[in-house]
């Protein structure tokens, strides 16, 4: 049985190559992530901006960022034991992005939620430091965005 | 709202949903992901967007079109063979 858990970040955004907000496998990846929902919104002064944001595969643990783990990527069911995930908050090097998964504009004043049909999650590979992370490929200016990602492990 | 989202289509068994509430509008803008069953990319199915999409006969579901995957590799076979070439992540 799968357990599920959930992290977020609010953060200026940044690298377009380097996630925003992303989970990755440990050293010893004991099974694979299934990214079911994440979501985009802005709490602080939203006015229009727009941005890009992708969903991607990455290789190599991201760097520069506000790291996540341990009790920052809780379980859903506060039962459930703490995740295997790493992650990270406004990354600024290091990961190295692959195979883009999704892709979504919108505007800085909207909140955006995407939720996968079971069976149908974005599969993050079972190999160390490989993980999937959301990117804001484009942005209009400097601005900070709240966004958040769920998925069972 | 863009054209895009206008002529969204709704599917009979999506693979995923997103909705989008945005102040300038008076309702949610709601709809349905498709999921390539080889690569496993997500994308919002567009009315008359243009974009060519497949259909595997094998895997009797929808692809995403591109290229890399006309070819069937179904999207649990590819993580395997992704997961023994590390240097396949880029590419796949």
């Amino acid at each position: 049985m799968p357990r599920s858990y959930g992290v977020a970040f609010t953060g200026t955004l940044g690298s377009a190559t380097h996630t925003q907000l992303g989970i990755w496998e440990p050293a010893t990846p004991l099974s694979r992530f299934r990214v079911f929902e994440w979501g985009a919104s802005a709490s602080p002064a939203p006015a229009d901006n727009t941005t890009r944001y992708t969903v991607n595969r990455f290789a190599t643990a991201p760097t520069g960022g506000t790291a996540l783990s341990g009790a920052s990527l809780p379980p859903l069911d506060v039962g459930e034991p703490a995740s295997a995930a790493l992650g990270m908050g406004g990354a600024t090097g290091a990961d190295v992005i692959g195979a883009q998964l999704m892709m979504v504009s919108v505007n800085q004043r909207a909140t955006y939620r995407w939720v996968a049909a079971p069976t149908k999650e974005l599969v993050c590979l079972l190999t160390t430091l490989n993980g999937i992370g959301i990117y804001a490929a484009y942005q209009s200016g400097a601005y900070a965005m709240d966004l958040y990602l769920m998925w069972d492990e | 709202m863009s054209d895009e989202y206008a002529n969204r289509e709704a599917v009979r068994k999506p693979h995923g949903n997103f909705s989008i509430i945005d102040p300038l509008f008076s309702s949610p803008i709601e709809g349905d992901t498709l999921r390539c069953c080889h690569c496993g990319a997500h994308w919002v199915p567009v009315k008359g967007s243009g974009r060519q999409r497949g259909f595997c006969m094998k895997c009797m579901d929808v692809t995403c079109g591109s290229h890399r995957c006309i070819e069937c590799l179904p999207h649990d076979k590819m993580l395997d063979l992704m997961e023994k070439n590390s240097s396949l992540l880029i590419r796949v």
